[in-house]
């Protein structure tokens, strides 16, 4: 490739980075490029595709291990007393980025199809969290009480209501708790659509790595690349697990660590469930061509992406457990994924103090599916120098100054 | 390396028995895994009834089969069989290798390995490639091998490389008539290296000796010809055949058709090699031999300690030189594990490694007139699937290349071609080398598809109750 010019470098071609492209590119006067190169563990080809906007903030799906592994640590520290937890969850604002963006879908699914010819799949699914004892009970009620505010999105089921709807389910369940708007998509069609949405637009999609950022009195005036070098003003890190790596070529320091996630598929099945799951063990999604995703473990291993026997036997018993109809079926897949990981699982975005043209679009952790569409709107107008529509404050990598900041981390039991 | 390791081997074809037979002579007990039921692999397996009145058994390939088996007779107790067991995969944090025998999950720990897993046969798309009564020439001659069903009456062979031949003349031994062996190589070609065949007298006698069975039994033979399309209502009935250019580009206006109810179609072969990637042993790659497979060294030693690779899965070039690499595997175990020096196993392999440069010379004669080219790539149709368990149509993978796909794990990800039950076994190696040529890329640039935990599909039931897992 030849040296050349854009307004805007996108760094990353994951959901995020072509979500923000195809935004970008509705303004025809911008020239924009996005470069990406192949890495084992990118989360969006790992990932599930929940839109649980809702379960995600309260710490299910994803966190529901994470959820788990505290519990057992502090049952084991009473010696066996079971204390009622406190469910795990994000600050308000959360609550809304989540919201606002899963209200997006709909229309999204609809423009998407029409500018680039990709349909994301979009399924009206719900999300329920299947209830096996009281301690589970005590749980959702800890998270239906918390939110007050979201009542008309949640709905209790009882066992006979639960089987009734999913008559695959553990017939000892005692219920289920469902966030009636958590629906899923098919997470690379998702990434395709936007990125076919955004070429159409004329986004420029490079397959190179990314060797620098070049700048020049604090601001930013180009990328040097493994196919050569891209001058641009404006330079946007929606890496993912490799932000930091980003971060690192203009001195910006992101707290931003992959946090490991392996998954498992069966084979092909009939449609046996109607909505997504969660339990306290794992959540389990069947997607749009009939496989069903069981997920997912929160490890802390660096950029390993190899699988390992008693995560995915845990993650088997959970999905097996809930619906004992998959102990005759097939798995046909594992794998894994390297989630953005943040401190306080909080993405970080929008622009930094100490480089003009530089802005952060990265550890999005386990929503970067979820809050793909919203993050594109507030990216692009920080672009265009507009008032986000949600405050861009709580977001800004400046709210770890002062605090000494250290990657996330998981302690093992 | 520690001594009281245990030393694996995957897979019974060839190379695997021929390693457990050479560490036996050492008083060196291994197990040896394999998917099948009875020992052999592809290229050596036995007859459901046994040898005795089996059509093919006074065959060429019986004969080497024959022999080989006696001698693993002679050394059996120091063998142990783990037949019908598939190897799922690996998990290198853990340093296990997880399996199953009878779809019954187990680990394998603090073993070495002689990865023996062989090579499967590269599919070549065309239209009409997915009609009942097509299949892979390793595929017909398994059922003939077998001796309990019959592929057909009327067979057609085409594609390239002497497989056609000896696939030719058992068929026709088995009672089926052959209607044409289609050869894309042309014959000057084959003609031209002659000399370099004189290499390896025996091989270039049997080459023979299958032509002339072919004319003896007026079964006609066509060089420099190749597969068009396949047509038939609910079965193959016709095959259309054309000449080809120099580089296997069909003249379709010199095209004629063929009446047959199978065809075995045989285009190249794939190192089989999703094991040693899970174990993440480096590659190299080499076309002719079959694409990517591990690199080693004089030893078979793998770029991972303990791991050694042989037969076609580290470069195809068929029984004879698998069987030499396999001993050679074995004699590179027993230098690690201090039971013979270095200097002992080098006189040993100096007349192993001997023959199977003649074997390979003779190999790489074919090269030119054998190794595929790119015309192959233009045989699917718009409408042609690629991917025969996701249904995948060159269309989406164009439609893909056209968005700036250029890696196979991105192809997947944008088609779903490899993300079925073979993992990309079949379709892979053709969608690697057309995405290579759309991109004006080098293949071996190309990233190939990342096989994943299981390599084959496993019951839940066996991960949850199982102790081991």
């Amino acid at each position: 490739m030849k040296n050349s010019n854009k307004d805007i470098v996108i760094i990353g071609g994951g959901v995020v980075g072509t979500a923000i492209a195809y935004e970008l590119s509705k303004d025809k006067s911008l020239s924009i490029a996005i470069v990406d190169i192949k890495k084992p563990g990118n989360a969006t080809q790992a990932s599930a595709g929940g839109l649980w906007a809702i379960g995600e903030s309260v710490g299910l799906g994803c966190g529901v291990i994470f959820f788990k592994t505290l519990s057992k640590q502090r049952q084991e520290a009473q010696g066996g007393q079971i204390e009622v937890q406190r469910p795990h969850q994000l600050p308000p604002f959360f609550f809304d980025f989540c919201l606002r963006s899963n209200e997006m879908f709909p229309q999204l699914a609809e423009e998407l199809k029409d500018i680039g010819g990709v349909d994301f799949k979009l399924e009206k699914t719900g999300l329920k969290f299947m209830m096996y004892d009281d301690d589970d009970k005590a749980y959702a009620q800890n998270i239906y009480d918390s939110i007050p505010h979201l009542k008309d999105q949640m709905a209790w089921m009882d066992r006979e209501e639960l089987l009734k709807e999913e008559p695959y389910a553990n017939k000892n369940a005692t219920g289920a708790l469902t966030f009636l708007k958590d629906d899923q998509v098919n997470p690379y069609l998702l990434m395709n659509s936007f990125r076919e949405a955004a070429r159409v637009q004329g986004v420029e999609i490079i397959h190179a790595e990314v060797k620098d950022i070049v700048t020049e009195g604090g601001k930013v005036v180009g990328v040097k690349t493994s196919r050569g070098n891209i001058a641009c003003n404006t330079v946007i890190n929606s890496a993912g697990a490799w932000a930091k790596q980003i971060g690192e070529m203009v001195d910006v320091s992101l707290p931003i660590t992959p946090v490991k996630g392996q998954i498992l598929l069966t084979e092909k099945m009939p449609k046996i469930l109607t909505s997504c799951f969660s339990t306290s063990d794992c959540y389990i999604a069947q997607k749009d061509n009939g496989e069903i995703l069981i997920g997912s473990t929160t490890e802390d291993k660096g950029f390993d992406v190899t699988n390992s026997f008693g995560q995915l036997k845990g993650l088997a018993e959970g999905a097996v457990k809930a619906f004992p109809i998959l102990k005759n079926m097939n798995c046909k897949r594992s794998w894994t994924g390297l989630r953005p990981g943040t401190p306080d699982e909080v993405p970080i975005l929008g622009k930094v103090s100490n480089v003009d043209g530089y802005i952060n679009a990265c550890g999005h952790f386990r929503t970067g599916i979820l809050t793909s569409a919203i993050t594109s709107k507030m990216i692009n107008d920080i672009v265009h120098d507009r008032e986000p529509e949600l405050d861009i404050t709580p977001f800004l990598l400046n709210r770890f100054d002062g605090a000494e900041v250290k990657g996330y981390t998981i302690e093992t039991v | 390396m520690e001594t009281n390791k245990t030393i694996s081997i995957i897979g019974a074809g060839p190379a695997g028995l021929s390693a457990a037979i050479q560490l036996a002579e050492y008083g060196i007990k291994s197990t040896i895994y394999d998917e099948n039921p009875k020992i052999g692999g592809a290229i050596f397996k036995q007859p459901e009834k046994g040898l005795k009145n089996h059509p093919l058994k006074d065959e060429t390939t019986f004969i080497k089969a024959k022999k080989l088996f006696d001698q693993f007779e002679n050394h059996k107790s120091d063998i142990t069989l783990s037949m019908n067991t598939e190897v799922l995969g690996v998990f290198p944090l853990t340093n296990e290798i997880g399996i199953a025998q009878d779809g019954v999950f187990r680990k394998i720990s603090d073993t070495s390995l002689i990865v023996s897993t062989g090579c499967y046969e590269r599919a070549q798309p065309f239209p009409g490639w997915t009609l009942p009564g097509i299949m892979s020439v390793g595929g017909l001659q398994l059922q003939v091998k077998c001796g309990t069903v019959k592929p057909g009456h009327k067979a057609a062979l085409i594609g390239t490389g002497p497989l056609l031949l000896v696939a030719a003349k058992q068929l026709h031994m088995s009672g089926v008539d052959v209607v044409a062996v289609v050869e894309a190589g042309k014959r000057k070609q084959l003609v031209s290296k002659a000399f370099n065949m004189i290499a390896n007298k025996s091989l270039l006698k049997e080459g023979v000796d299958y032509v002339n069975y072919l004319k003896k039994h007026n079964i006609p033979m066509y060089y420099g010809h190749g597969v068009v399309s396949a047509s038939g209502d609910g079965q193959v009935q016709k095959v259309v055949v054309a000449p080809v250019d120099d580089k296997w580009y069909p003249n379709k206006e010199k095209s004629f058709e063929l009446e047959v109810d199978c065809i075995g179609i045989q285009y190249g072969y794939v190192p089989r090699i999703q094991f040693t990637d899970l174990l993440q042993c480096e590659n190299s790659f080499d076309k002719h031999l079959g694409g990517s497979f591990p690199q080693v060294d004089k030893w078979q030693r793998t770029t991972i300690e303990g791991v050694y690779s042989a037969g076609d899965n580290s470069g195809v070039y068929g029984a004879d030189v698998a069987m030499l690499e396999g001993r050679l595997a074995a004699l590179g175990y027993l230098i690690d594990t201090r039971v013979i020096t270095e200097s002992e196993a080098t006189q040993i392999a100096a007349p192993l490694i001997k023959e199977a440069q003649r074997y390979k010379k003779f190999q790489h004669s074919f090269h030119d007139f054998s190794g595929l080219k790119e015309g192959l790539l233009s045989l699917p149709e718009e409408d042609t699937i690629i991917c025969r368990c996701e249904n995948i149509k060159r269309s989406e993978i164009d439609r893909a290349i056209e968005a700036g796909v250029e890696e196979m794990p991105d192809l997947k990800i944008n088609t779903r071609v490899g993300m079925g039950d073979c993992q990309g076994k079949m379709c892979g190696s053709f969608c690697r080398e057309y995405l290579a040529h759309k991109n004006h890329k080098k293949e071996e640039d190309v990233m190939g598809l990342k096989p994943r935990f299981p390599l084959a599909p496993i019951a839940f039931e066996s991960i949850v109750d199982n102790q081991e897992f």
